[in-house]
C-alpha cells in the first residue's frame, strides 16, 4: 500500500511537468508516437492516455495548433507549438526552475 | 475506422463506444496511428495480429482510455448516450399513450407520484400541453437519474442496430435467455395471473382465443430464443452461433409478421363497465398500437439478421486472413 501511495505522488509531481515537456518537445513539429519516444528517452516515460489527452488539452487551450497529414504511409495528426504556447512555456519554465531549487535547497538542508 | 486488422478495429470500435461522438473520428484516428506505428516499429511494415493485440492490451481497457479523454465528465456519458434517448423516448411514448387513453376513457391515472389526468371530464388543451411538457420533464428527469448511475457504474448500453457488432458477454447472453424463459413461463402458466384486467373483484383475461393457434409458434421461437443465447454464452462468438442466431431471428420476423397482419391477440374484453362505452374504440387503438409494435419488431429482428450474416462473413473473412 505504501509502495501505491508513493507511485500515486510520482503520479501527481508527473501531471503538471508532463504539460510543459510535451510544450517544450512540440518547438519543432512533431507527432503523438514520435513525442511519446522522444519523452521516453529522456526518461519521462508516459501513457498514451496520458499523453493524447494533453494535447487536445492543450490544443484546446491555444498553446498548441494541429494538422493531419495525409501524404504519409498512414494519416498522422502533426502538433505544433503556437506563439502563445512559447509565452506559456517561458513562464512555466522559470516557475519549474524556481520551484526545482527552492525543494532543492529543502531537500539539502540539514534537519 | 478503417484499419485492415480485425484485432485493432474491434478495440477501436470498443474505444468508440465510450468517447463523445464529436470527438470520436479524431480520437481513433490518432489511436489507430499510434498502434501502427508501433507495431510497425515493432515488427516491421506488415505486422501480425498477434503484435497488434499486445500493443492493444498494453494501451489498457478502452474504457479507460477513453475516459482518460474526458468522457467521464459527463452526467449521461456516451456509453449509454443513445440509449438513454431511446430508452427516454420509449418511455415518453408510452407515458403520453397512457395519458391519451386516460382523456379517452375518463379514468385517473396515476404514474409513481403523479397524477397524469386532470380531474375535468375531459381537459382543455392548454391542460392537455401542461400534462404533456409535465410528463417530458418527469420522464428525462427519471431516466437522466438511472443513466447517470449506469454511467458511474462504467456501464455499456448498446441501442439495437447501432453499433455494427454482435458480440455479448456471456452474463448478458444469459441474461437475455433468462428474459426469454421468463415469457415462455408466462405465456404457458400465469396467464390467468399476468394478462388479466380487474374490475370488482372479478379477473378478465385480456388475451382472445386468436392467441391460442398461434401459443405453440411463439413459445416455439422463444424456445429457440434461449437455445441460441445460451449457446452465445456457452460458445461466445462463433460461425455457428451466428448462423445460428440469424436462423431464429428470421423466424422471429417472419413470425411477427404474420401476428402483425392476423387478428388481434390482445383486446379488453366485453362487460367491463369502466370501458363500456369506449370499450370498441379502445380495443381498435389496442390492436393498431400491438401491430405496429409488432412491424417495427419485425423489422428490427430482420436487420438484426443482417446484421449478424455480414457479421458471418467478416468472422469468415478474418479467419482465413490469419490462417
Amino acid at each position: 500500500m505504501k509502495g501505491d501511495e508513493d507511485a500515486r505522488i510520482e503520479v501527481e509531481i508527473k501531471r503538471g511537468l508532463l504539460q510543459l515537456a510535451v510544450l517544450s518537445m512540440s518547438r519543432e513539429r512533431t507527432y503523438g508516437y514520435r513525442l511519446c519516444r522522444a519523452l521516453a528517452e529522456c526518461g519521462l516515460e508516459i501513457e498514451e492516455g496520458t499523453l493524447y489527452p494533453i494535447l487536445r488539452r492543450l490544443e484546446s487551450r491555444g498553446l498548441l495548433e494541429s494538422l493531419w497529414e495525409l501524404g504519409e504511409s498512414r494519416p498522422r495528426k502533426y502538433y505544433r507549438i503556437t506563439d502563445e504556447g512559447r509565452r506559456t512555456l517561458a513562464a512555466l519554465s522559470d516557475s519549474w526552475r524556481r520551484i526545482r531549487e527552492a525543494v532543492d535547497d529543502v531537500l539539502e538542508r540539514e534537519p | 475506422v478503417n484499419t485492415k486488422s480485425p484485432v485493432l478495429r474491434d478495440w477501436l470500435e470498443e474505444v468508440a463506444v465510450h468517447l463523445p461522438r464529436r470527438e470520436r473520428r479524431d480520437v481513433l484516428l490518432e489511436l489507430e496511428s499510434h498502434v501502427l506505428d508501433r507495431a510497425e516499429e515493432t515488427a516491421g511494415p506488415d505486422p501480425d495480429e498477434a503484435t497488434i493485440r499486445a500493443i492493444v492490451e498494453s494501451l489498457g481497457e478502452p474504457a479507460r482510455i477513453a475516459s482518460s479523454y474526458g468522457g467521464d465528465r459527463y452526467l449521461v456519458g456516451p456509453g449509454v448516450y443513445r440509449a438513454f434517448v431511446l430508452y427516454t423516448a420509449i418511455l415518453y411514448v408510452v407515458h403520453m399513450m397512457m395519458i391519451l387513453i386516460g382523456v379517452a376513457t375518463g379514468a385517473r391515472i396515476h404514474l409513481f407520484p403523479a397524477r397524469i389526468t386532470s380531474d375535468a371530464a375531459f381537459p382543455t388543451w392548454f391542460e392537455l400541453f401542461g400534462v404533456a411538457v409535465h410528463a417530458a420533464l418527469f420522464d428525462i428527469g427519471l431516466m437522466v437519474v438511472i443513466f447517470a448511475l449506469a454511467t458511474r457504474a462504467g456501464t455499456v448500453l448498446r441501442t439495437p442496430n447501432l453499433v455494427f457488432r454482435v458480440r455479448r458477454s456471456p452474463r448478458a447472453a444469459l441474461s437475455r435467455a433468462l428474459l426469454a424463459g421468463l415469457v415462455i413461463v408466462a405465456l404457458l402458466f400465469l396467464r390467468d395471473l399476468v394478462f388479466v384486467v380487474a374490475e370488482e373483484g372479478r379477473v378478465h383475461s385480456i388475451l382472445t382465443p386468436a392467441l391460442t393457434p398461434r401459443l405453440p409458434w411463439l413459445v416455439a421461437y422463444l424456445v429457440l430464443t434461449v437455445a441460441k443465447e445460451i449457446a452465445y454464452a456457452v460458445r461466445g462468438e462463433t460461425r455457428l452461433t451466428l448462423l445460428l442466431d440469424a436462423i431464429v431471428l428470421a423466424a422471429g420476423a417472419a413470425l411477427l409478421a404474420v401476428l402483425a397482419v392476423g387478428p388481434p391477440l390482445v383486446a379488453f374484453p366485453e362487460g367491463l363497465k369502466s370501458l363500456a362505452p369506449l370499450q370498441p374504440r379502445v380495443n381498435t387503438l389496442l390492436l393498431r398500437v400491438t401491430q405496429l409494435l409488432f412491424i417495427a419488431a419485425a423489422v428490427t429482428l430482420a436487420a438484426g439478421m443482417v446484421k449478424r450474416l455480414f457479421r458471418l462473413r467478416q468472422v469468415a473473412g478474418s479467419r482465413l486472413s490469419s490462417s
